[in-house]
């Protein structure tokens, strides 16, 4: 009984099939309108595969008569004119309606051809040859162009969204959810933990110096453990030769300074000093990158370069006196604070002079060449190699014009108990002192217009 | 939010001097631009005036709130500190975390293993990835970005994008990139430089049509503003 009813039901079925069919196909037969009816779901979906078409085509070829090229063409243009209606129904623009017309014109044109060299079309299993040769390109061809239009459509949104003003959202896989949780969780931290007006932050502050000061001392670190142990060895060399010249021609005493120490204590100011002039010069350039953060300029990197550097003489002082007093050459300081102070005050003269070949630096690139050379004429007259009070009184004034000689027997006069400079003096040097800060100052700043990132 | 103030400044393009503000006045209102030029290698000096970085000869540039610094350049990443020393030394000067901004960086960036390392050795898509993931770790109330942002399809790029979105929301940024796509994905405006001023253009499609993006050009003397061939042949 039930089969019956399910008879009557297919029955049914099917005349509404037909009834519809002939209502948008009316003028062809009614078989042909019934698959001109079925070909209208293969263009309303969105699957890209050929299969169905070819299925269709190859079932109804095989049920409908086709022996003749104009019964093929009958079922053929059944078949396209369903597709089309399909198409008039979705979307008649899209690209799928376009891929769609293409399959179904491409496995047309292969199975007619199969047809017409008189391969068995009609078996089961019969695949036309270059099948997927012809129609893997029009899927490809179709997907990249789905994609360039889902682009286009993004970006559209995006820009709508940009000018209104709105935040867009960049989607992310599943996979990356989780990172991108934690990182905008890390953010919400690093900003909350912020203190209360963040807004200066971009201006030169003390916290500039500091953060400047922290990253130059790790740049002193990453300096190659040659060039750290140079600090030590260079002062030790020019002692040396100093010493030597003294002790050679007999001299084992100047003016109650035993020779080491005399020698050692001047060398070793020296080197600190052409250090500090070299580094803080050679950062104007070097260093220029750092000039990206609107809180530093080049004076900062300058000078923060300089004092690392004048920092590093610390422990070099220390080892070569303390291992020098144990060893029976060098005797201790008398006054430790005054030795500090006179240290300090010939370090500061170097970045100061440091700064200002730095600024020239800036205007003229070369200029650094010639700071050795310059730094070798003023050792000559800076009391490293005698102390003015060896001189001639007629001799004396070639060499106190300079602040740094005064510096410099000032800071043996500190160092010596029975030494006491009679010719330095410290009005005179802290006067040529402010006028090197003061020529510093200005050229730093007369140069910064022309001090830019690299 | 920038204001330019009787400014007059110079710069060299090309081991040239040349101007690029005349006693310029221009305010620019809180907004996202995208920079605009005939003379794309002026950009890198308009971008470090407008970021407080150059220093005018005259006059003075106002800009009221905090300023990124051009995001994106890596001539940062460059010498033989280690990324985690530039992470310190931008989480220090900005008062932030180290640890938390050093998490962040790490977190984001394709090779994590090149961090610990001096920057000299990085690859060129490392140093790139590390410059970007630095600009996101303060936050700015104008954002500037020196650079084309990242854009290869990649994890890097989707996070950081992702991010960025979020960090720009009623912020203002000005964008110098060569992608136009960039362009339009980012700014509302164009921000038009020529002839030693600045000007504010609101149709930025019809601004990208009229600038055609171009890299800065290593020729001498071929921009309008400069000069023509003649000139650069009389000088040298």
């Amino acid at each position: 009984m039930a089969s019956n009813e399910d008879r009557i039901a297919k029955w049914r079925e099917r005349r509404e099939a037909e009834r519809a069919a002939r209502e948008a196909h009316g003028d062809l037969p009614t078989e042909l309108a019934l698959v001109a009816a079925r070909a209208e779901d293969l263009a309303t979906g969105s699957s890209e595969d050929p299969e169905p078409i070819f299925a269709l085509t190859m079932e109804v070829l095989r049920r409908l008569p086709s022996a003749t090229i104009g019964d093929r063409r009958a079922v053929f243009d059944a078949l396209a004119r369903g597709i089309e209606r399909g198409i008039d129904k979705a979307d008649p623009h899209s690209d799928y309606a376009e891929l769609r017309r293409r399959q179904l014109r491409t496995i047309v044109r292969l199975v007619e051809g199969d047809a017409r060299a008189g391969l068995p079309i009609a078996e089961p299993g019969y695949q036309p040859t270059g099948f997927e040769d012809a129609l893997d390109p029009l899927v490809k061809g179709y997907l990249r162009r789905r994609k360039r239009t889902d682009e286009t459509e993004a970006s559209m949104a995006r820009r709508k969204a940009v000018l209104a003003g709105e935040a867009y959202t960049i989607s992310v896989p599943a996979d990356e959810e989780a990172d991108l949780l934690f990182l905008r969780e890390r953010l919400a931290l690093l900003d909350a933990m912020r203190g209360p007006r963040p807004g200066r932050h971009d201006r030169p502050n003390l916290r500039a110096v500091f953060a400047l000061l922290n990253y130059q001392f790790v740049l002193l670190k990453s300096e190659s453990r040659l060039a750290l142990a140079w600090t030590l060895i260079g002062p030790a060399v020019l002692m040396g030769l100093l010493a030597t010249a003294y002790l050679l021609t007999g001299i084992h005493s100047i003016l109650n300074m035993d020779v080491p120490t005399f020698a050692m204590i001047g060398a070793t100011s020296w080197f600190m000093l052409r250090n500090v002039i070299f580094r803080t010069t050679a950062s104007f350039f070097s260093q220029r990158t750092m000039l990206t953060f609107r809180a530093f300029n080049p004076a900062l990197i300058g000078l923060t370069q300089g004092m690392i550097y004048m920092l590093s003489y610390v422990p070099v002082y220390l080892a070569l006196i303390i291992v020098g007093h144990i060893a029976g050459l060098f005797t201790l300081p008398s006054d430790i604070p005054s030795v500090v102070f006179w240290i300090v005050c010939i370090g500061l003269s170097g970045l100061a002079i440091g700064t200002i070949f730095g600024s020239i630096s800036v205007v003229w690139p070369y200029f650094p060449r010639f700071a050795p050379v310059i730094e070798r004429a003023l050792q000559i007259v800076s009391s490293v190699i005698l102390v003015t009070e060896q001189l001639p009184a007629d001799y004396r004034p070639y060499l106190l014009w300079s602040p740094l000689a005064h510096a410099m027997q000032l800071l043996r006069s500190a160092y010596f108990e029975g030494y006491k400079s009679e010719d330095a003096s410290p009005q005179y040097f802290f006067i040529g002192f402010g006028v090197l800060v003061i020529v510093a100052v200005a050229a730093q700043w007369s140069v910064r217009p022309r001090s830019v990132p690299l | 939010m920038i204001d330019l103030i009787d400014v007059s400044a110079q710069t060299e393009v090309y081991g040239r001097d040349v101007a690029l503000f005349t006693e310029t006045n221009f305010y620019l209102p809180p907004g996202r631009y995208a920079l605009l030029s005939k003379t794309p290698e002026y950009h890198k000096a308009v971008v470090d005036v407008l970021a407080g970085l150059h220093q005018p000869r005259q006059g003075r540039v106002a800009i009221a709130g905090s300023v990124s610094w051009p995001i994106g350049r890596s001539t940062l990443v460059r010498g033989k500190a280690t990324g985690i020393d530039l992470i310190n030394l931008v989480a220090d000067l900005y008062d932030l975390d180290r640890g938390y901004a050093g998490d962040v960086v790490t977190m984001l960036v394709s090779r994590p293993e090149y961090v610990a390392q001096p920057l000299e050795s990085w690859p060129p898509p490392a140093r790139q990835e590390f410059t970007f993931a630095l600009g996101l770790i303060p936050e700015f109330d104008i954002y500037v970005i020196d650079a084309p942002i990242p854009f290869e399809e990649s994890r890097f790029t989707r996070l950081w994008q992702a991010l960025f979105e979020e960090r720009l929301v009623g912020k203002t940024l000005i964008l110098s990139s060569i992608r136009q796509k960039q362009m339009l994905d980012y700014c509302a405006k164009g921000l038009i430089y020529g002839r030693a001023t600045l000007s504010i253009e609101h149709d930025l499609e019809q601004c990208i049509e009229r600038f055609p993006a171009r890299p800065a050009r290593e020729e001498l003397g071929v921009t309008s503003d400069v000069g023509g061939y003649d000139d650069g042949e009389v000088l040298f």
